[in-house]
């Protein structure tokens, strides 16, 4: 009898432990983000407030989700009906959020030449079947992460430093060569960065209607295997073919390559983590092809179909993008605001002799040359060509089958996804 | 005897590698915690830091409301055990001892709570738990896995390890099921309730993705949700980590270290009055 | 002893099972049946997600994996029983070993996997470094494809033996000191002891650790997401062919039919299994 009391005392404790929904006047716009808090905590809380005491019959709630569990979250939630109004997505979130009808037009909200404050290629990131889904946020694009000493251990100067693909790769192998070490730790089959590197180079992945594979054409085989060779010789870790690109910084950072390419935000990284090797590092523009493009990474800030207060929430989403408050945003840390204004502040120009501002400022010159290279994201389906591309590119590597085969087979798979974007029509894949 | 020596030798040597091979990531983990930013990364990783630094761990302590997530973790840890262990055992008692109609089918349903894969029912059950005014709230953490089918599995699996003559003696006494459950099985069951509440605690105390689905203020966030903003672009100082994550375990290890006194031999001995 | 009160032992549990565990799985059961979008339109697809399923080749590949790795199930068994053997004295430094063997379940994950990937590393790896001692050429231990799932299973056994350990420990304590004292008096060795008389005894213990054991080899997802993510699907196991669709994908209705055939997997075999060892 004495326990049953117990039990239900337990129970009726845990019920102080209900939230009682409060009667709220104004309208709740909820504005999630990916993995900017801590650092972005004061930024935010200062923006939102500034923003609510100019609209105040708006309350504005945000709510930051780490990446671990971003997707999880945002499908949760809109399987709830409880998604936010707001949303900052990447653009592999974008593209599928696209696909699945899940953002607003934004162009059925503002005039045409609002969208105008924004560099051109970082606006056509966010255009999906023609309709603005989203506003470019804050931008990344890659530079050369280097480390002095290694090189002059290995017997290379300044002026080995690449600067096409081809030299690229005798400098891989020169390295290895020279010091026994590898030279660059590039994700080659994860994720692939080598249909960045093909659309940098111009060598197209498929034609412009994207109905056919084209990156098994003679100049797509020669590119892809002169680093099925480099891997095959030795010349680039063993793993480089299944880690994913979010490790990149992590080779470098323990001292295991001597370069790599990544966005100037991650010299931070190399700081707080190994001292050592950032005391030795150096940045350089990042290696282009033939058509002198970089590669464009953009975060967009979209509103969702689901909002209730989809005008109001445009009007935020505008807000946050503001010149102005983008600027103040990259100040906090080396990333690039999407507007033209923006990125033509002196803070992205004038060096003060700090590694940082170095490598921002290469980036900054470089975004005004830099597209989404990689043009197969806009098919609903990228992430099963993605797959297809980088199964083709580890069985290379692994010398199952020669580069051509392997590419031959991927062009077959793209050419059925290519077909049928409706995945139930093709079996298996 | 010289045989007896031999194997007794050997099995040290086992026994010695194994625990190597356990301690190695942990002993890795405490010597992070401890290291400079100058030599955070070396291949092979080095265990012990050159120079013993403290500041990873007030840096961690400061960057986030560390004590408030650590409460919250309490909170919900706690209740989740003792809602577990109770609940479990409850169920498993009547699973193992009891006839009834049905059982059968109740068993089958337990086990089947066992198999559903976790992370794809997650997702409705975020409706459930926003329909029950749970969402946001700690009580929503707690209340979906409140009971797990394998703790009752569990604990039924340990009533049936029970000789039958036991309860026969008590119910010829006239005892009651409810009291016979608590005042007999429960103490027997002891080790395993032991096990149970290890299981549950570190389940619960490491739970990441459920909290991080149900909560949305930070007030409310537990501990393994707060250090996931530890990791991220911006963020990414893995010294840091380390001493949270370290942190973040003491805990578990107390608990496991307390709750090692009941698993002395000879439980039994003592019921058979 | 047949009684009605058994109902309200179950209550709670009946109670909370069905509300946060059953509900969201018919669910998903509902959502496999569709092309299910999380942001609005579903169309209702009867079984045709099953049947793309049937013709997917990662998806038997998925099977095959999570196959193989049931053999992990026996090899943990035995691990964890030993050590258990060993550690089930109450002097202070056989305790200290307790606490050693349970470490990796509590290492986080995240170390784990810092820690295995190093180990495992073709280049600069202890493995291959330990090979290298004995004049044995590297093995590819995550890249090449079946090496990796052993490599996995390395670290799932790594991981499991102090779990299991422990509950073998709660199940050993129950056994009644004398029984094992008189077989000793009796001048049984060993061996004899533990086959013949422990392992018995333990019986419901070994069928609890059988099936917690299997059920989580067919279902393992985190230790590779954690160690090869990049490899391809043809490498994966089926929760993480199920997570891939529901969760990266963003195909839920996909991934819940495969949900659906994990659950009817792993429920045969345990309940099979169940069935046949209560027997004997």
């Amino acid at each position: 009898m004495r326990k049953i009391i117990l039990f239900s005392v337990i129970l009726l404790i845990s019920f102080l432990f209900v939230s009682c929904s409060k009667k709220e006047d104004k309208k709740i716009i909820e504005f999630w983000t990916l993995q900017l808090s801590p650092t972005f905590d004061k930024y935010f809380n200062e923006l939102i407030d500034k923003y609510e005491k100019d609209h105040p019959a708006f309350d504005i709630v945000w709510i930051d989700i780490p990446y671990d569990a971003a997707i999880q979250k945002l499908l949760a939630s809109a399987a709830a009906g409880n998604a936010p109004d707001v949303v900052n997505l990447s653009s592999d979130f974008l593209a599928k959020f696209a696909g699945m009808n899940a953002l607003a037009d934004l162009s059925e909200f503002m005039p045409n030449d609002s969208f105008n404050i924004f560099l051109p290629n970082a606006l056509d990131n966010c255009i999906y079947n023609k309709k603005i889904v989203g506003l470019p946020w804050y931008l990344n694009t890659y530079v050369l992460i280097y480390n002095k000493d290694f090189f002059k251990n290995a017997g290379l100067t300044q002026a080995d430093i690449p600067r096409t693909f081809s030299e690229l790769v005798d400098i891989t192998k020169k390295y290895k060569d020279n010091s026994g070490k590898y030279a660059l730790f590039w994700n080659i089959g994860k994720d692939s960065y080598l249909p960045m590197m093909l659309g940098s180079e111009g060598v197209e992945m498929t034609d412009s209607l994207m109905t056919k594979a084209m990156f098994n054409s003679s100049e797509g085989i020669a590119f892809i295997d002169k680093w099925v060779q480099l891997y095959k010789d030795g010349y680039l870790q063993s793993e480089s073919i299944i880690k994913p690109g979010s490790t990149i910084i992590e080779a470098y950072q323990s001292g295991q390559v001597a370069m790599v390419f990544t966005g100037p935000v991650f010299l931070r990284r190399v700081k707080d983590n190994a001292l050592s090797i950032y005391s030795n590092t150096d940045v350089a523009p990042a290696v282009v092809g033939k058509t002198g493009k970089h590669e464009l990474a953009a975060m967009s800030i979209s509103v969702m179909n689901s909002s209730q207060h989809k005008k109001e929430a445009v009007d935020f989403a505008f807000y946050v993008t503001n010149s102005e408050n983008q600027i103040a945003f990259s100040k906090i840390e080396t990333t690039y605001p999407s507007t033209i204004v923006a990125l033509n502040d002196p803070f992205f120009t004038i060096d003060d002799g700090t590694l940082e501002t170095k490598a921002r400022i290469i980036g900054a010159k470089e975004l005004f040359d830099a597209v989404r290279l990689r043009k197969y994201l806009e098919h609903p389906q990228f992430d099963k060509l993605r797959d297809a591309f980088d199964e083709a590119i580890q069985k290379a590597c692994l010398g199952k089958v020669t580069t051509k085969e392997a590419l031959d087979e991927a062009a077959d798979k793209w050419n059925k996804i290519l077909a049928h974007p409706n995945p139930s029509q093709r079996d298996g894949l | 005897m010289k045989r007896k020596f031999g194997t007794s030798f050997f099995i040290l040597i086992i026994i010695l590698i194994f625990a190597a091979a356990a301690l190695f990531p942990f002993l890795w983990l405490l010597g992070t915690s401890f290291k400079g930013a100058e030599e955070l990364f070396s291949y092979p990783p080095k265990l012990i830091p050159q120079n013993f630094v403290t500041e990873n761990y007030t840096g961690v302590w400061n960057a986030v409301p560390f004590e408030l997530y650590f409460l919250n973790s309490l909170i919900v840890v706690i209740v989740t055990v003792i809602l577990n262990v109770l609940i479990s055992s409850l169920a498993g008692f009547a699973l193992a001892r009891l006839k009834f109609k049905g059982k059968e089918f109740l068993f089958v349903l337990v086990l089947a709570a066992i198999m559903i894969p976790k992370e794809l029912i997650i997702i409705p059950l975020y409706t459930t738990v926003l329909k029950l005014g749970l969402a946001d709230t700690l009580m929503g953490v707690i209340l979906p896995f409140a009971v797990e089918g394998f703790a009752i599995f569990m604990m039924r699996q340990a009533f049936l390890a029970i000789p039958a003559d036991l309860e026969e003696a008590a119910r010829i006494d006239g005892c009651s099921f409810f009291k016979i459950w608590w005042n007999i099985m429960l103490p027997i069951t002891k080790p395993t309730i032991a096990v149970l509440s290890i299981f549950t605690f570190i389940g619960t105390w490491g739970d990441f993705l459920w909290p991080m689905i149900v909560l949305k203020s930070q007030s409310n966030f537990t501990l393994q949700v707060g250090l996931s903003y530890m990791m991220g672009t911006f963020v990414n100082n893995y010294r840091y980590v380390a001493a949270g994550s370290v942190l973040a375990v003491i805990p578990v290890i107390l608990v496991f270290v307390f709750a090692q006194k009941y698993f002395e031999k000879g439980i039994m001995a003592g019921i058979g009055k | 002893m047949k009684t009605k009160y058994a109902y309200f032992f179950l209550l709670p549990t009946i109670l909370l099972l069905s509300v946060f565990y059953f509900l969201p799985t018919i669910q998903v059961f509902y959502f496999s049946l569709l092309d299910y979008n999380v942001f609005g339109e579903n169309e209702f697809n009867g079984l045709s997600n099953y049947l793309r399923l049937f013709n997917d080749p990662n998806f038997w590949y998925a099977i095959l994996n999570s196959g193989i790795f049931i053999l992990v199930t026996p090899i943990l068994m035995f691990l964890s029983l030993m050590l258990a053997l060993v550690v089930r004295e109450t002097s202070s430094t056989i305790k200290l070993f307790r606490s050693i063997f349970f470490l990796p379940v509590v290492t986080p994950i995240v170390i784990v996997g810092i820690i295995w990937r190093y180990i495992f590393s073709e280049d600069i790896g202890l493995m291959n470094y330990l090979l290298s001692l004995f004049s044995f050429s590297s093995v590819p231990w995550l890249t090449e494809y079946p090496t990796n799932l052993f490599s996995i299973m390395i670290v799932t056994v790594w991981r499991g033996f102090g779990y299991y350990m422990m509950i073998f420990l709660a199940g050993l304590a129950v056994i009644p000191k004398e029984l094992e004292e008189a077989s000793r008096i009796d001048g049984a060795g060993r061996i004899h002891r533990v086959f013949y008389i422990i392992v018995p005894m333990l019986k419901p213990t070994l069928i609890l650790i059988f099936v917690l054991s299997s059920t989580a080899a067919i279902k393992i997802f985190t230790e590779l997401y954690i160690m090869i993510p990049g490899t391809p699907d043809s490498n994966k196991t089926l929760v993480y062919f199920m997570y891939k669709q529901a969760f990266e994908n963003f195909d839920f209705g996909y991934g819940s039919a495969a949900g659906v055939i994990i659950f009817i997997l792993t429920m045969g075999f345990s309940y099979i299994n169940i069935k046949l060892m209560e027997e004997r």
